[in-house]
C-alpha cells in the first residue's frame, strides 16, 4: 500500500509541475484576475451589513415609536446596490481577464505542440497514433484550461468569501461569532477522521477501476474472438470479477465512513445551527451583549459557512484530474526533435545515395545493423525480405524520417544531417502506402510542394498519374475539395499522391511497391501512374513481390536488419538467401499470368 | 419535477433491497428538508418574540426554542437516516449497474459493436458509474432536501405575512430564469467556438497523418490550411468569449441580483408601513437566507442534466435489441452454408444485399468476388450472425441460424476477418484460445502453416512474447497470421475467410494459400476473395455487382468460358499481377 501511495504522490507532483509550467505564460494575467476576485470576494459581507444597518434603523424607529428614517434606509439600500454593482463589475472583469488569458493559452499550447512536432523525426508519427494527438489538442487543453484559467480564481473566491464573512462576524460581535462557529470543530474532527488514508485508498480505487476498464475493453474489443471460441463466459467472468472486487473494496472503504459522515453532516445542518445560534443569541441579547439584527446576520452567516468550505474541497479535486492531462501536453511539448544543421552544406548536384555502415534501433529492437548500400543516379534498387527485416526502416532513413544511431546516409556525397530540410526534400520524394491527402482542393493537393505551379502543369502531372480524366469529370474539376466534395477511393488517392510526386520532380524517389496493389479495383491505373513517376529518377523500392522488380538494377535481400545478398536477378540466381526466398514462395513469381487466357 | 422520472430510471439498476432503501432514504430526505424549512420559518416568530419580549402566536422565546429543538432533533435524525440509506443504495447501484451492463454486453449481437464501443462502455462502467453513483448516493437526496426546505420556507413566509410570501415566491422563477439565461449565453459561446475547435482538431490530425508529405513539400508545421485553422479558432474564440463572460457573470451574480431586489422591496414595504418594523427586519433576514438556499438548488438542478445524459447513454445500451435466441438449439445436419433470397440493409432504405441466394455444400470452397463495397463481407457476417437478414434465410447445415444457439453456431463456424483482436497475453495463449486442449504438435503444425512459426522464431521471447493491448506488438499482417492459426487449430466444420483487400500482406500470400488448402480438406470454406490464387482454388465462385446482387456463379473455368463480367475482371487482374516496375 505505501508503495502505491508513493507512486500516487509522485504523479500528483508531476501533474502539479506540469500545470505550473503550462500556466507560466499567463501568470501575470492570472494574478490580475485574482486581484479582482479578491476585491469581489471582499464585498461578500455587504448584504449582511445592510441587514444589520437596516435592522438598526427599523428597530430604533420601533422603540422610538416613530416611522423609520426613509432617507437613512435609502442610503443603506444604495450602499447595498453599490456593493452589488461593484462586486459584479470586479467579478466580470476577473472573468474577462481569465477568458482572454485562456484563449491565448490554448492557442499557445496548441501552436507550441504543432511547431514542436513539425521538427520531430518523421518516425515519431509512425509510432504515435493521431487519435491521441486529437484528444490532447481537443480534450486535454480543455481540461487544463479549466484548472489553469478558472481554478486559481474560483479557489481564491471560495477561500476568501467565507473568510471575509467570518471576519465580518467577529467584527460585528465576537461573542456571536464564537457561537456561530461552535459546532464546526466537531464537524471537522468527525469528517477529518473519516478522510484518513484518503491518498493511498484513492490510489487503490484507481488501480481497481483501471482493471474494470481494461477487462471491459477486452470483453468488448475482443467480443468476436470470445464468441467465436465460446469464451464469452470467461471474458465476462473476468470483467465481473474486476467489477465485484472494486465494489467490495469500495464498500469496505465507504461503509464505516457512511455513519460517521452522516453524523458529521448533522453538526452543520441548518436546523441545528439555527437552534444553537438563536439560543446563544437570545442569551446574549438578554445580557445586552447583542442586538437582534446582529443575531440574524450571524445566524445566517453561520448557516452558509460550511457549504463554502465544501466548494474549496471540490475545486482541489478538479486539480488532481487535470494533472495527467497537463502531463500529456508537456510530454508533447518536449517531443525530441531532429536537429537541423546550423550551417547547411551546399546542396549536392548528383542524385546518388549512399548508406555507410548504418545502424538504427528503436524500442529495444535493432532494426538495422551495419547496413551499407549505394544507389547510383538513375538506377532502380529493390529491397526484399520478410516482414520485419528492416526494408521500410532503411528506406525511411534515406528520406531522413530519423537519423541513424551510427553510420551515415549521404545524398550526392553530403551527409543528410548537414543538409537543410528544404534542400533535402527538393531532392527526395516518396510514395508510400498511405496517400496522405489534405482536406483541400485537388489542385492544392497536387501542387502542395510547388504552390506556384500553373493549372496546366498540375494537369500534366495528373495526366501522367492517370487521374486527370477522372478529376475533370467531377463537377468542380480541380477545385473539388477532398473529403467535403469527394472522397476518393484508395486507388484514386494513390494516383493523386503520385501526381504530387511527379509535379515535385525530385530526382530521388522512395516508394513502396505495395501501392501498386493497394486497390484491386484500379490496379492497372495505379501501375501506369507509377511507371510515369519512376522514369528518369534514382529509385529505392520496398518490394513485396519479386515479379514486379525482377528487372531492377540492384536487388538487396534483407534479413534481420542486414543486407545478406546484393545483385541482380541474374547474379543472385545461385545465392542461398535469394533462393530461400524464392522457395518459400513468399515472393510469388509470375504464376497466375501464364495461365490467363488471351490477356 | 423531472427528477422523479429520473429516479425511476436510476432505480432500474438497483436490486429490490436497494430500491426500497432508496425510496425510504428519499422520503427521509424530503421530510427532513421540510422540517428544516419549518425551522427556518420558526425563526420569524422566534426572532419577533425575542425582540419584543412578548409571545408570538401564543409562545414566548424559550418556548419557540423548545419547538426549534424538537424540530432540529427530528430533522437531524431523519436526515441522518436519509443520508445513510442514500449512500448504501448508491453503493448498491454502482455494484449492480456494473454487473447489469456486463451481462448486457455479453448478450448483444456482434453487429452492435462499433469502433468506439470499447471506449464508450469502459467509460460507462468506470467514470460515469462513479458520477451516477454519487448522484444516487447524495446528490439527489441533497437536492430533495434543499428543495423541500425552500418550498416549506416559502409557505411559511405566506403564513407569516403575505408580502414576504409574495417576495419569496417571486424569487424562485427569477433565479431560475436568470440561470437559464446564463446557460443560454454559455451555450451560445460554445456553439460559436466548437465548429472552429472541431475544424482545428481535424487539421491537427491531418497535420500528423500527412506530416511526411507536408515536410516533403516544405510545409511542415506551417501550411496555409493549418494556419487558417488556428486563426479561425482564435477568432471564433474571441467572438464566443463575450457570451461566455456574460453567461458566467450572470450565473455567478443571479442570486445576488435577486437578493438586492428582495431587500429593496421588503425595505420599501417597511418604510411605507405596509409591514411592521420588526417584521421588516426579519423579512430581510429571511430573504437573505432564501437567496442562499436558491443558490444551492439552482446549479444542482442544472448539474442533474449532465447525469441525465449519462443515463440516456446507459439506457441506450440496456435497451439495445438483443437477437432472439432459440430456447432449444437445433442440430445442423452437415457443414453446408446456404443463403436463400437474402436482403440486407444496415440503414433503412439503403439496400446492401438484394435477393442473394447461394449454397456452399459441405466441405466445398466458395469464393465471393465483386467490386469494393458490394457487400461481400456482409454475406460472411450474416453467416456468423453479426446481424440478422432483413428477408430470406441464412442456413448452416440446413438449419436457419436463428434456430441455432450461439454456442452451437460457433461450434460450427470459425472465421478469419480483417480486424484481428489479440488479447494482451502471450502469443501462445492467443493461438491456443481456439482450442486450449490442443497438443503441442497440433499447435506447431497450425503455426507452421499460418506462418506464425516465422514470427515465433524472429521474436526474442518466442511463443511467450506478450502481444500488447489489442495485439499492438504485432503488425497487421502478423496479427492476421495468428488469426489464421486460430482457425486452423479450432478445426471448425465451417470457416469464413475475409481476405485483406490491400497488398500490404504480399508476404502473407504463401501462408494464406497454404492454410486455405489445409482448411478446405476438413471444412466448408467461404472466402471473400481478392487473391487470384484463392479465387482459382474455389469449387464455386459467386460474382456480385456493385448493387449487391449475384450476377454470375460457377467454377473458374465455367465463368471464363461464359465471357461475362467475371472474365473481364479476371483478365484485368491477371494483367496487373504481371506488372513489372522494372
Amino acid at each position: 500500500m505505501p508503495k502505491v501511495s508513493n507512486e500516487d504522490r509522485r504523479r500528483d507532483q508531476a501533474g502539479r509541475a506540469a500545470i505550473a509550467r503550462l500556466s507560466k505564460p499567463i501568470r501575470g494575467r492570472t494574478l490580475a484576475a485574482q486581484l479582482f476576485v479578491l476585491l469581489s470576494a471582499g464585498l461578500s459581507f455587504v448584504p449582511y451589513l445592510a441587514l444589520v444597518w437596516l435592522g438598526d434603523i427599523f428597530l430604533q424607529a420601533q422603540e422610538a415609536g416613530v416611522a423609520a428614517d426613509a432617507r437613512h434606509a435609502d442610503e443603506v439600500l444604495r450602499l447595498l446596490l453599490a456593493g452589488f454593482v461593484l462586486k459584479l463589475t470586479f467579478h466580470a472583469v476577473a472573468l474577462a481577464i481569465t477568458h482572454f488569458a485562456d484563449l491565448r493559452l490554448r492557442l499557445t499550447i496548441r501552436r507550441g505542440i504543432v511547431e514542436r512536432l513539425g521538427q520531430a523525426p518523421l518516425a515519431w508519427f509512425g509510432r504515435n497514433d493521431s487519435g491521441s494527438l486529437r484528444s490532447a489538442i481537443q480534450d486535454d487543453t480543455k481540461t487544463v484550461h479549466t484548472v489553469i484559467a478558472h481554478a486559481p480564481v474560483d479557489l481564491l473566491n471560495g477561500l476568501v468569501s467565507p473568510l471575509v464573512l467570518l471576519l465580518f462576524m467577529f467584527a460585528l460581535n465576537w461573542r456571536l461569532a464564537l457561537v456561530g462557529i461552535a459546532t464546526v470543530p466537531i464537524y471537522v474532527l468527525l469528517y477529518g477522521s473519516s478522510m484518513k488514508d484518503m491518498g493511498p485508498k484513492t490510489a487503490e480505487m484507481n488501480a481497481q477501476l483501471a482493471a474494470v476498464s481494461s477487462t471491459m475493453v477486452e470483453l468488448v474489443a475482443g467480443i468476436k474472438v470470445v464468441k467465436a471460441f465460446a469464451k464469452t463466459g470467461e471474458a465476462h467472468e473476468r470483467y465481473t470479477r474486476a467489477a465485484t472486487t472494486f465494489a467490495d473494496t469500495y464498500w469496505e472503504w465507504c461503509a464505516p465512513m457512511i455513519g460517521l459522515c452522516s453524523v458529521a453532516a448533522e453538526f452543520v445542518s441548518m436546523p441545528l445551527l439555527l437552534l444553537v445560534n438563536l439560543c446563544g443569541g437570545g442569551l446574549l441579547l438578554w445580557a445586552d451583549l447583542a442586538t437582534l439584527p446582529q443575531i440574524l446576520a450571524c445566524t445566517l452567516i453561520a448557516i452558509v459557512l460550511p457549504g463554502a468550505m465544501m466548494t474549496v474541497a471540490n475545486i482541489t479535486w478538479s486539480y488532481q484530474l487535470a494533472g495527467s492531462a497537463a502531463e500529456r501536453l508537456v510530454a508533447l511539448l518536449d517531443t525530441p526533435i531532429l536537429p537541423e544543421a546550423a550551417h547547411p552544406a551546399p546542396a549536392p548536384g548528383e542524385a546518388s545515395v549512399s548508406l555507410e555502415d548504418v545502424s538504427y534501433s528503436y524500442g529495444g529492437t535493432q532494426a538495422l545493423d551495419g547496413v551499407s548500400l549505394e544507389l547510383r543516379p538513375n538506377s532502380l534498387t529493390a529491397l526484399i525480405g520478410p516482414s520485419g527485416s528492416g526494408k521500410s526502416t532503411l528506406a525511411s532513413l534515406v528520406a531522413r524520417f530519423d537519423d541513424p544511431d551510427s553510420g551515415s546516409v549521404k545524398l550526392g556525397g553530403v551527409d543528410l544531417r548537414e543538409l537543410s530540410s528544404d534542400a533535402l526534400y527538393d531532392r527526395v520524394s516518396f510514395v508510400l502506402q498511405d496517400s496522405m491527402l489534405l482536406n483541400a482542393s485537388v489542385r492544392r493537393n497536387i501542387a502542395l510542394g510547388r504552390p506556384d505551379a500553373s493549372l496546366d502543369q498540375v494537369r500534366e502531372a495528373a495526366r501522367l498519374a492517370q487521374i486527370d480524366d477522372l478529376v475533370m469529370s467531377l463537377p468542380k474539376g480541380y477545385d473539388t475539395v477532398l473529403g467535403s466534395d469527394w472522397s476518393p477511393s484508395g486507388g484514386e488517392g494513390q494516383r493523386l499522391s503520385i501526381a504530387r510526386a511527379i509535379l515535385s520532380d525530385a530526382p530521388v524517389l522512395i516508394m513502396d511497391e505495395a501501392t501498386a496493389f493497394a486497390d484491386p479495383d484500379s490496379e492497372l491505373e495505379i501501375q501506369r501512374a507509377l511507371m510515369g513517376l519512376v522514369r528518369g529518377r534514382t529509385v529505392l523500392v520496398i518490394a513485396h513481390r519479386l515479379n514486379s522488380i525482377i528487372g531492377a538494377d540492384q536487388i538487396a535481400v534483407m534479413e534481420r536488419g542486414r543486407i545478406v545478398a546484393l545483385g541482380t536477378h541474374e547474379t543472385l540466381q545461385n545465392n542461398a538467401h535469394y533462393q530461400a526466398l524464392l522457395r518459400q514462395g513468399d515472393f510469388p513469381l509470375d504464376t497466375h499470368g501464364k495461365e490467363a487466357p488471351d490477356a | 419535477m423531472r427528477s422523479t422520472g429520473l429516479l425511476e430510471r436510476f432505480r432500474r439498476f438497483m436490486t429490490e433491497r436497494d430500491r426500497a432503501m432508496n425510496r425510504s432514504g428519499m422520503a427521509c430526505c424530503v421530510l427532513s428538508g421540510a422540517l428544516a424549512g419549518v425551522s427556518l420559518s420558526v425563526m420569524m416568530p422566534a426572532a419577533a418574540a425575542l425582540q419584543s419580549g412578548s409571545p408570538q402566536w401564543g409562545l414566548d422565546f424559550p418556548a419557540w426554542m423548545a419547538v426549534l429543538a424538537a424540530i432540529a432533533l427530528s430533522s437531524c435524525t431523519l436526515s441522518f437516516f436519509g443520508t445513510k440509506l442514500g449512500y448504501t443504495a448508491g453503493l448498491g447501484f454502482m455494484r449492480n449497474m456494473q454487473v447489469l451492463v456486463g451481462n448486457k454486453v455479453s448478450r448483444l449481437p456482434l453487429g452492435w459493436f462499433g469502433a468506439k464501443s470499447a471506449g464508450r462502455l469502459s467509460r460507462m462502467v468506470t467514470q460515469e458509474m462513479l458520477s451516477t453513483g454519487q448522484a444516487v448516493a447524495y446528490f439527489i437526496g441533497g437536492l430533495a432536501k434543499s428543495s423541500s426546505a425552500a418550498l416549506v420556507f416559502c409557505l411559511g413566509g405566506w403564513l407569516w405575512s403575505w408580502q414576504l410570501g409574495l417576495v419569496l415566491t417571486a424569487a424562485i422563477p427569477a433565479v431560475f430564469l436568470l440561470l437559464k439565461l446564463a446557460q443560454a449565453c454559455i451555450g451560445r459561446c460554445s456553439a460559436i467556438e466548437s465548429p472552429a475547435e472541431q475544424e482545428l482538431a481535424s487539421r491537427v490530425v491531418e497535420f500528423a497523418q500527412c506530416q511526411a508529405a507536408l515536410r516533403a513539400c516544405h510545409a511542415g508545421s506551417d501550411y496555409r490550411e493549418l494556419r487558417d485553422g488556428f486563426d479561425s479558432c482564435y477568432r471564433a474564440g474571441h467572438r464566443g468569449l463575450w457570451w461566455g463572460v456574460l453567461g458566467n457573470a450572470i450565473s455567478g451574480m443571479s442570486v445576488q441580483l435577486v437578493l438586492v431586489a428582495m431587500v429593496t422591496l421588503v425595505c420599501r414595504l417597511g418604510l411605507t408601513g405596509t409591514a411592521g418594523p420588526l417584521e421588516s427586519v426579519v423579512m430581510i433576514g429571511c430573504s437573505l437566507r432564501f437567496a442562499t438556499l436558491l443558490n444551492d438548488i439552482g446549479p444542482a438542478v442544472f448539474g442533474m442534466e449532465e447525469r441525465r445524459q449519462m443515463l440516456d447513454a446507459l439506457d441506450e445500451v440496456m435497451d439495445a435489441p438483443e437477437m432472439d435466441m432459440p430456447e432449444q438449439s437445433r442440430q445442423p445436419q452437415d457443414s453446408s452454408v446456404e443463403l436463400e433470397g437474402v436482403d440486407f440493409s444496415y440503414v433503412r432504405g439503403t439496400q446492401v444485399l438484394s435477393g442473394i441466394s447461394l449454397k456452399a455444400p459441405a466441405r466445398s470452397m466458395l469464393a465471393i468476388v465483386g467490386p469494393s463495397g458490394c457487400g461481400k463481407t456482409t454475406i460472411v457476417k450474416l453467416v456468423a450472425r453479426f446481424y440478422d437478414a432483413c428477408a430470406g434465410s441464412v442456413r448452416v447445415g440446413g438449419v436457419d441460424v436463428r434456430e441455432l444457439g450461439c454456442e452451437e453456431l460457433f461450434r460450427q463456424v470459425s472465421f478469419v476477418f480483417q480486424d484481428v483482436y489479440l488479447f494482451n497475453d502471450s502469443l501462445r495463449n492467443n493461438v491456443l484460445i481456439a482450442r486450449p486442449q490442443a497438443s503441442e504438435e497440433e499447435l506447431e503444425r497450425a503455426a507452421e502453416l499460418a506462418g506464425v512459426s516465422e514470427i515465433v522464431q524472429r521474436l526474442p521471447e518466442g511463443w511467450d512474447t506478450a502481444c500488447g493491448e489489442g495485439g499492438r506488438a504485432l503488425s497487421g499482417g502478423e496479427r492476421q497470421r495468428v488469426s489464421i492459426a486460430r482457425a486452423l487449430l479450432k478445426q471448425a466444420p465451417i470457416v469464413l475467410f475475409d481476405e485483406a483487400t490491400s497488398a500490404l500482406d504480399a508476404e502473407n500470400e504463401a501462408n494464406i494459400t497454404r492454410s486455405m488448402a489445409a482448411l478446405r480438406q476438413r471444412s466448408t470454406l467461404v472466402v471473400v476473395a481478392h487473391k487470384l490464387e484463392t479465387i482459382k482454388m474455389a469449387d464455386q465462385i459467386v460474382v456480385l455487382n456493385a448493387s449487391g446482387r449475384v450476377v454470375e456463379r460457377g467454377s473458374h473455368e465455367e465463368l471464363l468460358a461464359a465471357g461475362g463480367s467475371y472474365r473481364d475482371f479476371w483478365n484485368k487482374r491477371c494483367a496487373s499481377a504481371r506488372w513489372r516496375l522494372a
